[in-house]
């Protein structure tokens, strides 16, 4: 499969599954947000996998792009959490494993 | 033997393996004695010198010695007892020294002897000089290999000596005595290896004449030596074989080394390099003059077209020419050298041999895509109607850019073709045998017997399919090559063809021991009908996928997922595991 597709798929998938994660949590809030988290996580997914896509077809480097897709999974989920000023831990971990997998798969 | 054989002896002797041995037993005295002449022309020194060296006899014994046991090999019939099927008849000889030299010991009856039988001038005093001169070492002596390189080495040496004294008269005869000056100064001298060109200006000729003397001496010293090869119960074999091998005399060495190389005066070829010894010939890199690249020439040992060596290096030729394929070595040329040997030019491949590559290869799937690029090939030739029949690591080659070939295919098979009957000639490796006599069968697989019955047995022991050892050429199909390539790749992944364990040695995985285990089953049937289908499951092994060599139980199943998708399904549970962790602790 094309390796920018492969990305943006994985990283769209895996991107909602990670919002979807946010319905288990206890605070009603956060449940009563959950759309604004699946979008928000599935768009960083997006252009984690998009930009992962995009460095696996110019470099065969399976390091370098678990080291990209994990770089980009905490970056993304960095600028999430700064905007909601709280749940630092419960989005950057998960998005940067998330980035982790999709920079896994793009150069497998 | 009838006594007709020997009443026609004529003024030669017939050309036949055991000629002086059979004129020496001629009732014909004439021919007896020109017989028992030739023999002691090529054996006297080498016995004189083994006396003195191995038995440490002062020359005067020595020469008593020699010159009785000549006159015994008449007297005593020791001829008779030979039997060229047991040894060859320097060895013989060797040993009947040692038993006559220790005989007269402890009879203790030396007395002076010659005079009526030898018709040869002993020059003992120039045996003495050639004794001072050669390096023996006395530790050796209790060899027994070194006592057989001391006699055969000198048997080579007097045997050359007379050919050289042959040359001489020769060249006197043709007025010709230049080229003998010249091939003595080039081939005989034991120093340095003088130029063409310095012998152009030494001689005041032109390098081209230079080159056309050396040659033409060459070619009649060879003429010559295999003649008196020939006469005095030897063979090509021998002649051009192994057993020559260990001569370290430099002036030996050249002789042999000049004789052998071929004459490609008239061809479009330059010789540069003798690059290996085959079962048929010897094959060197050339220079095409004309396309100006480098080949390969194989040219055959043996000189004329009609022998059944000569059609087996054609056929390879024309096989070859058929089978066009990157993983084949392409043939350029076939054609007759001017000495009268068949030669044919295939392309020039730079690379190590597959055994020798393949120590530089740890990773099993780089082995296994090598083994691919292999199968590639013979499933090609097999799609165009060729067995190869004698696949190898020795008859692959690996190139500089990691391109396989496969080489040597003298011993192929045409599918639906009537096969040589007579390919009998043994390669240094054993890669043509002969079919053992059922005594011999539990015995060495390596031995060279007698054939026996239908079909010549042609192949490697351990890469060689049970239907080819037992010679039932007919039946033989590609599944006979299949067998060869199972070997091989056990070869590739364990270090040796047979599926016996190597204390040590690597452990082979269940599929591809699976795949190994099918190819080389005994019974064709049970095999993979196709070497496609043997890739295939190769292919599917490196892909991580289940052979169709082997079934698997469903644990085996999911450790062969698990190894596929290790690390996905790794970052897939450390997602998993983070994700319930981060639950647990937001619930608290």
């Amino acid at each position: 499969m094309n390796k920018i597709l492969l990305g943006v798929i994985l990283g769209a998938v895996l991107g909602v599954f990670d919002g979807l994660t946010a319905l288990f949590t206890p605070d009603p809030a956060i449940r009563a947000g959950i759309v604004g988290i699946i979008v928000g996580s599935t768009g960083k997914g997006l252009a984690a996998g998009l930009i992962c896509g995009l460095f696996a077809r110019k470099v065969r480097s399976m390091a370098g792009g678990i080291a990209l897709g994990l770089f980009l999974g905490f970056l993304f989920a960095l600028f999430v959490a700064l905007g909601v000023h709280n749940y630092y831990v419960r989005i950057i971990i998960p998005g940067s494993i998330v980035g982790l997998i999709v920079g896994y798969a793009t150069q497998k | 033997m009838s006594e007709e054989d020997f009443q026609h002896g004529g003024d030669r002797f017939p050309l036949t393996r055991r000629s002086v041995i059979e004129a020496v037993r001629s009732i014909d005295e004439e021919e007896r004695d020109r017989a028992l002449e030739a023999l002691c022309a090529a054996y006297w020194k080498p016995v004189y010198k083994y006396v003195r060296w191995r038995w440490n006899r002062p020359a005067d014994v020595a020469q008593d010695l020699t010159q009785g046991f000549f006159m015994g090999l008449l007297e005593r019939e020791l001829l008779e007892k030979f039997d060229a099927k047991k040894s060859r008849l320097r060895t013989y000889l060797r040993v009947c020294v040692d038993s006559f030299v220790s005989n007269e010991d402890k009879a203790g009856r030396r007395h002076k002897r010659g005079g009526n039988v030898l018709h040869v001038a002993l020059d003992f005093v120039s045996a003495e000089e050639e004794l001072g001169a050669t390096v023996m070492d006395p530790a050796l002596i209790p060899s027994p290999e070194s006592l057989e390189e001391f006699f055969e080495k000198e048997w080579v040496r007097s045997l050359f000596a007379l050919a050289v004294e042959d040359l001489r008269e020769l060249c006197v005869a043709r007025e010709r005595e230049r080229t003998f000056h010249l091939f003595a100064a080039y081939d005989l001298e034991g120093g340095e290896k003088i130029s063409y060109q310095q012998l152009s200006k030494e001689y005041g000729i032109s390098v081209t004449d230079v080159t056309n003397a050396l040659a033409w001496a060459r070619r009649e010293f060879r003429r010559i030596a295999l003649e008196r090869l020939r006469e005095l119960c030897g063979s090509e074999e021998e002649w051009l074989g192994r057993e020559m091998k260990f001569l370290s005399d430099k002036a030996l060495e050249r002789l042999r080394d000049g004789a052998e190389t071929p004459d490609l005066a008239g061809t479009r070829y330059r010789l540069l390099e003798r690059v290996a010894r085959g079962g048929m010939g010897v094959v060197y890199t050339a220079e095409d003059g004309k396309l100006q690249r480098r080949v390969a020439l194989k040219v055959l040992d043996v000189p004329g077209t009609d022998g059944d060596l000569a059609n087996r290096l054609i056929r390879e030729a024309r096989v070859l020419a058929a089978l066009e394929h990157p993983g084949i070595v392409p043939v350029h040329d076939v054609g007759t050298l001017a000495d009268g040997r068949v030669f044919y030019t295939m392309k020039f491949v730079e690379g190590n041999r597959l055994d020798k590559y393949i120590e530089s290869v740890a990773s099993f799937p780089d082995r296994l895509r090598i083994f691919l690029r292999i199968c590639d090939a013979v499933a090609f030739a097999h799609a165009r109607g060729v067995l190869h029949r004698d696949l190898k690591p020795a008859n692959i080659m690996v190139g500089p850019f990691g391109e396989v070939l496969v080489m040597d295919w003298g011993l192929a098979k045409i599918l639906g073709a009537e096969v040589s009957s007579g390919a009998r000639e043994a390669d240094p490796e054993a890669t043509v045998f002969e079919k053992p006599k059922p005594a011999n069968i539990a015995g060495d697989a390596t031995e060279i017997s007698v054939v026996t019955g239908h079909g010549t047995v042609m192949g490697t022991p351990g890469y060689m399919s049970p239907e080819q050892a037992r010679g039932d050429v007919e039946h033989l199909d590609a599944r006979s090559d299949i067998y060869a390539l199972g070997a091989l790749l056990r070869f590739l992944l364990i270090g040796q063809p047979e599926m016996a364990p190597v204390p040590g040695g690597r452990r082979l995985d269940k599929s591809l021991a699976a795949i190994c285990a099918k190819s080389t089953a005994a019974a064709p049937a049970e095999r993979y009908p196709s070497v496609q289908e043997m890739a295939l499951d190769v292919s599917r092994y490196l892909d991580g996928l289940a052979v169709g060599a082997r079934r698997e139980s469903a644990f085996e199943k999911a450790g062969r997922f698990y190894r596929r998708y290790s690390v996905a399904i790794l970052l897939i549970a450390a997602y998993l595991f983070m994700r319930i962790i981060l639950l647990l602790v937001s619930r608290r």
